[in-house]
């Protein structure tokens, strides 16, 4: 085993950028995957800013008033076009509305009546607004058929309106871990790819000179071990980095790791570890010019995992970017990580989607592989 | 015995032929001499033997058995230092010599042993910790005769090992191979430096084109051709005449001048310094030096080629 004992003792000189690597990546996926679970944690309804122009004053308004107080923020405004128009520009409203006089006798009488409001062009504040303001007015007409008088009809909505379901999650791993765990995933495809392509192909460039080649092939051990033990020592290496970033996970996210959602993310991991393994090796079938293999390691890992969605959601990217992303495994990978999140069961159906992603990772390594195979035949003739 | 047998070897790189009917034996316990300008097909000589280049047509045999790329067994007994340092760089002088000594030996403590001769044999014993780098150009070349001997081979190639080195580690590296000899290994040593072969080697194997134009001992070789001696005359005003003198002289092949020296070639083998002093005081004729030369294995070439062996 003296060519795998070699391999351990050079990469040895590689040590300290694996251990830098690791550590900044590590270090910034730790912060990414807090900050995400801390902004999970901390959500808070949040109150709109409307205005209340009351033209009618009468008790069912002054409900209604009561009711769109508690779920958002009134604001005094001036009962004028030009004070109106002015809040709506500097945002100091998102919504306004505009109860006309003897709105609420219409209103019992069933005319058409109409609230006059004014919005933030496509703002989320005033569709909540509106619908705040339909949910409270349909309920009212429903006991409105009903024969309710006006005093009951403003108690009842009230009362109506003040339910609130409690939503238990049947899920036992919280959804938040599994986010944090895929950001912290989709985060260590850059991380292995800059590593593993860099250390593998620095080591592998060694064996690969000319001189130190013809040697090793005057030598006594065969063509065919010497291969071996060089491929034995990728696999160990690649495999002691990745182990590495799985323990970290392990580590971080304990509970959620030891399901069967783990599970998937590991062996998700595992399947692009082995394409990172053999376009490694590929790589230094082309070229031993080590800046240009450090070159290439950085676009390619930084390219792919810009394009698969390692740092901007897959979600945000333009379909022009995720069409060219298809061409990358990052793509397929993180789109697993973020399938294996959603997963509430692990029927086959549910499973084979994921399945899916990772054969195509497989194939992706695969292509490579037979590349290998094609560079080296086509070396050994010349 | 023959260590090594080549029959008829052809080897072309399109339409160059490299080797061209190139026989060779080399016998147990010999150094021989492989000499040669650039080009003329030593190293593709030495490749093709080692089985790293296909040839087109011949034979070859090492240890009387027949040589290619899988015969690990030929391989166990051969050691090979090539002209280009074959080290890494990312280890220190003895791991490289591990490294390399482990390709045949596997037993730790035989390769302990093997590493710590090899390192005395060419003077390493102070830069063990020392990484290739560190290593001035002759302490590389040293280091990588260890990484190419420390397996104790029977047959080791040797390809310009001293090419760029400083004349001390000249001197270790020549001395090693000699010990190296003396303890029972055959040596194909290939070289464009006459001297280092000349000192070295028991039989020379002249090569140009990829054809032997000359086999046989430093004396035969030197034997074989006209020249016998070559006489030269430093002088301070040289004259026609007395060139023409020169040439009228008994056994003077050619009067060459170059500068203020007059360089005389004899083809007969006789007592021609003698007469030749005897022919300047009687024609009183000053002269300030005057020495006498064997003809180099340069002339040998040149007399063969009619070029030099350094073109």
């Amino acid at each position: 085993m003296i060519v795998f004992k070699n391999y351990l003792k050079i990469t040895k000189l590689y040590i300290k950028i694996i251990i830098v690597y690791t550590a900044i990546f590590i270090g910034i996926s730790v912060i990414s995957s807090l900050n995400n679970n801390q902004n999970q944690a901390s959500y808070e309804k949040e109150k709109v800013n409307i205005a209340f122009i009351n033209n009618d004053h009468s008790e069912f308004i002054d409900c209604f008033r009561d009711y769109v107080k508690e779920n958002a923020t009134i604001v005094d405004i001036d009962n004028n076009e030009e004070s109106l128009k002015d809040a709506l520009f500097f945002r100091k409203v998102d919504y306004i509305m505009i109860i006309p006089k003897s709105f609420t006798e219409d209103f019992i009488k069933e005319k058409d009546v109409v609230i006059k409001t004014m919005q933030v062009p496509d703002s989320y504040g005033a569709m909540y607004s509106k619908t705040l303001m339909n949910k409270y007015l349909n309920t009212a007409r429903i006991y409105l058929k009903a024969d309710i008088d006006i005093h009951d009809l403003s108690l009842k909505v009230k009362e109506d309106l003040s339910f609130e379901t409690k939503v238990h999650m049947n899920n036992p791993i919280d959804n938040d871990d599994l986010k944090s765990i895929a950001s912290f995933y989709n985060f260590s495809n850059f991380a292995l790819l800059a590593i593993i392509i860099v250390v593998i192909s620095m080591v592998i460039v060694s064996f690969n000179k000319i001189e130190i080649k013809k040697r090793n092939l005057v030598s006594s051990l065969s063509y065919n071990r010497i291969n071996l033990q060089l491929l034995l020592g990728n696999i160990i290496i690649a495999l002691g980095i990745w182990f590495i970033y799985v323990f970290i996970s392990f580590i971080l996210y304990t509970e959620a790791m030891l399901s069967i959602h783990g599970l998937l993310f590991v062996i998700n991991s595992l399947c692009l570890l082995i394409f990172i393994l053999t376009f490694s090796f590929f790589l230094t079938k082309l070229t031993d010019n080590r800046e240009l293999i450090s070159g290439i390691s950085n676009v390619v890992s930084l390219g792919c995992s810009f394009l698969g969605g390692a740092f901007v959601p897959q979600e945000y990217l333009g379909s022009f970017v995720l069409n060219i992303a298809h061409l990358t495994p990052s793509y397929w990978f993180i789109k697993n990580n973020n399938m294996i999140t959603t997963l509430t069961s692990f029927s086959f159906e549910d499973l084979s989607p994921i399945f899916f992603n990772m054969i195509i990772l497989l194939l992706f390594a695969l292509v490579f592989y037979v590349l290998v195979f094609i560079v080296t035949s086509f070396q050994k003739k010349n | 015995m023959n260590v090594i047998e080549v029959n008829h070897l052809v080897k072309r790189y399109g339409h160059v032929t490299a080797l061209d009917d190139f026989n060779l034996s080399v016998e147990e316990g010999e150094i021989l001499g492989l000499l040669g300008p650039n080009g003329s097909g030593k190293s593709t000589c030495i490749n093709t033997i080692l089985s790293l280049l296909k040839y087109d047509q011949g034979t070859i045999k090492i240890f009387n058995q027949d040589m290619h790329p899988n015969r690990y067994d030929l391989k166990a007994d051969i050691g090979v230092v090539f002209q280009e340092v074959a080290v890494f760089d990312e280890l220190s002088v003895k791991e490289n010599i591990d490294y390399f000594c482990g390709l045949y030996i596997k037993d730790k403590k035989k390769r302990k042993e093997y590493i710590k001769d090899a390192v005395e044999l060419v003077g390493l014993q102070d830069f063990l910790k020392y990484k290739p780098k560190q290593l001035s150009g002759g302490l590389l070349r040293r280091l990588n005769i260890a990484c190419g001997i420390a397996h104790k081979p029977k047959l080791i190639f040797l390809d310009e090992p001293t090419v760029a080195v400083d004349p001390q580690s000249r001197n270790h590296i020549l001395e090693g191979i000699k010990t190296l000899n003396e303890r029972g290994a055959t040596i194909v040593y290939t070289t464009h430096y006459m001297e280092e072969v000349e000192m070295l080697c028991h039989r020379i194997v002249i090569m140009d084109k990829g054809r032997i134009i000359a086999s046989g001992s430093n004396d035969e070789l030197k034997n074989s051709i006209e020249l016998s001696e070559r006489i030269s005359i430093v002088i301070e005003d040289i004259d026609k005449e007395i060139i023409n003198c020169f040439h009228q002289l008994e056994g003077v092949m050619k009067v060459e001048v170059e500068d203020n020296i007059i360089h005389i070639s004899y083809k007969s083998k006789g007592n021609n310094l003698s007469q030749l002093m005897d022919y300047l005081n009687q024609h009183h004729i000053k002269y300030n030096r005057l020495y006498s030369e064997r003809p180099t294995l340069n002339d040998v070439f040149l007399e063969l080629t009619g070029k030099e062996l350094r073109d």
